[in-house]
């Protein structure tokens, strides 16, 4: 039988979609982005070493992600017990928010944008990484319990909570765009005259 | 639990609501707005809910190129068991390669940068609204579907001159020229071109509005000097409003609520007692679509009230609850009826 396409080809393109993804996901786990490029080029090499069987469902991208992780934790833990620093064997996960310019009342919004990052930063790291493969990455709970090698309960208390943080902070410093939800609500209706 | 039981983080933590949101597929679409459209007491529980997911952006860290490129080369080009590791980087023959391409690249990138270095050119789609600051550091805030255009650089000895189309509120910073021996210095004007007018002011605040063949220039703040193509000149002060007519070459000056015709600074549309044949041509100019009217009647009803200005199926949805019409969205057309 011929295979739907040439399996380079296929590697190629889940080597130019996913190459990325997994470098900023590496990014957020480790300052060392020549570790995190290792890590990549270990597992596509094991990816074109089998690229026939790449039409394979199993490979997508939920897969990439969960053996990329495997790899550049056990490099993270390798160095950190080279090194002796059991204070901080816990993973770390960094990230910040990316607000969209907004006009209104800037020295206001500046302060409600510190407030969020800070709200961010009190988060757990393991509550950063949930949240960031389900909201930014778009993975299912599932594959996010499978990812991190979390129970699916654990990962949802965990996105629970850290939402909540966060919403709590939106609430207190009262975003512009939910001013005009108050304004919005406030509107009166005028009957029609005709 | 039914949707209608949800509370806001029941929606947050709902992986349907967050397809929705943050990668939504046309028929999440149709679901939500229908079961919205029956459960509008549930809307500020959406909203907040939406919102909440709508934060969740994070900068993203781009893999350099040549990078991407020399890890796939590793792989390809090496036998499987002598991959070399992507971090023992580079070999000193290779590290002339690379030199070489950084100074073609560099003296493309230069090449490139020389000839677009005249003007620098600002656009918004429609729906979009776009915050920045021009090289005095006067800021700007860009109406939907308007472009701004200026000169790369400026200097003192000249007059900052931007072009205008669509609308823009500004607040421009006054700028002067270095005292040069005894005299004092001097401001710089700064002029917004636009059909059929000059806009020059020293340092104040206000929004110039250019669509359907009117000119609108509104004041908040400071004094500004209006050049009308036939040579007319008039000053204006806060609280005025111009709106000048390229079709007639008429112009109308009188006192407004400044921040009622800049309200789409804030995300809101304030209609006082217009038709609906005006809010119409609002949403057209926001969102470039057409608007249609049933029957003429309908298109000078009037209409009170604020809209916020940033979604447009909110604006419809309003629209329909409050003032009892029916809206038909077909593609780019929307359907007015009673």
């Amino acid at each position: 039988m011929k295979p739907a396409s040439d399996p380079e080809e296929t590697w190629e393109k889940m080597y130019t979609l996913y190459g990325p993804v997994l470098y900023n996901y590496g990014s957020k786990l480790t300052t060392q982005l020549d570790w995190v490029e290792d890590c990549i080029q270990d597992l596509f090499t094991e990816l074109w070493e089998k690229k026939d069987r790449l039409e394979d469902i199993r490979y997508g991208k939920a897969y990439l992600i969960k053996s990329f992780r495997r790899k550049l934790v056990h490099k993270i833990q390798t160095d950190q017990q080279q090194k002796a620093h059991y204070h901080s064997s816990e993973l770390q996960f960094h990230i910040t928010f990316s607000f969209e310019s907004s006009w209104i009342e800037r020295e206001k919004q500046k302060e409600q944008e510190s407030q969020l990052q800070k709200a961010l930063s009190l988060l757990s790291h393991r509550q950063r990484e949930a949240i960031f493969l389900k909201f930014y990455e778009n993975h299912s709970y599932d594959e996010v319990a499978d990812i991190m090698k979390i129970e699916k309960s654990a990962v949802y208390t965990l996105i629970y909570k850290a939402m909540t943080q966060l919403r709590e902070v939106v609430k207190k410093t009262l975003i512009p765009s939910q001013i005009v939800l108050t304004i919005f609500m406030m509107f009166s209706a005028i009957p029609f005259s005709g | 639990m039914p949707y209608t039981d949800y509370s806001v983080m029941d929606f947050v933590m709902d992986e349907r609501f967050q397809r929705w949101v943050l990668h939504p597929e046309p028929s999440d679409h149709s679901f939500w707005n229908q079961w919205l459209s029956q459960h509008p007491e549930k809307k500020a529980a959406i909203e907040e809910a939406a919102r909440l997911l709508l934060l969740q952006q994070y900068p993203i860290a781009p893999w350099p190129a040549h990078r991407m490129q020399k890890v796939k080369e590793n792989i390809q080009q090496s036998p499987p068991d002598a991959v070399p590791s992507a971090s023992q980087k580079f070999s000193i023959k290779h590290s002339y390669r690379v030199a070489a391409a950084v100074l073609i690249l560099a003296a493309a990138v230069m090449v490139f940068r020389y000839k677009s270095i005249q003007t620098t050119t600002y656009q918004t789609a429609y729906g979009q609204t776009k915050a920045f600051s021009l090289p005095d550091s006067s800021s700007v805030l860009l109406n939907a579907n308007s472009s701004l255009r200026y000169s790369r650089h400026w200097n003192t000895d000249k007059p900052r001159e931007v072009w205008l189309e669509g609308e823009a509120f500004f607040k421009v910073r006054k700028w002067h020229t270095p005292a040069q021996q005894t005299d004092a210095s001097a401001p710089v004007k700064f002029i917004v071109h636009v059909e059929g007018l000059d806009v020059e002011v020293m340092g104040t605040e206000f929004n110039v509005q250019y669509r359907h063949s009117t000119v609108q220039v509104v004041l908040n703040e400071g004094k500004i000097d209006v050049k009308v193509e036939d040579g007319e000149r008039v000053v204006m002060r806060p609280g005025d409003m111009l709106q000048y007519s390229l079709e007639t070459n008429q112009l109308v000056h009188q006192q407004v609520d400044t921040d009622k015709q800049t309200s789409w600074r804030n995300h809101l549309l304030v209609f006082d007692n217009q038709t609906l044949a005006e809010v119409g041509r609002v949403i057209e100019d926001y969102y470039g679509v057409q608007v249609v009217f049933s029957h003429a009647a309908l298109a000078q009803e009037k209409i009170t009230g604020t809209l916020p200005s940033d979604n447009l199926e909110v604006i419809l949805q309003s629209l329909e609850t409050i003032y009892q019409i029916r809206i038909d969205q077909q593609k780019e057309k929307i359907i007015m009826d009673k």
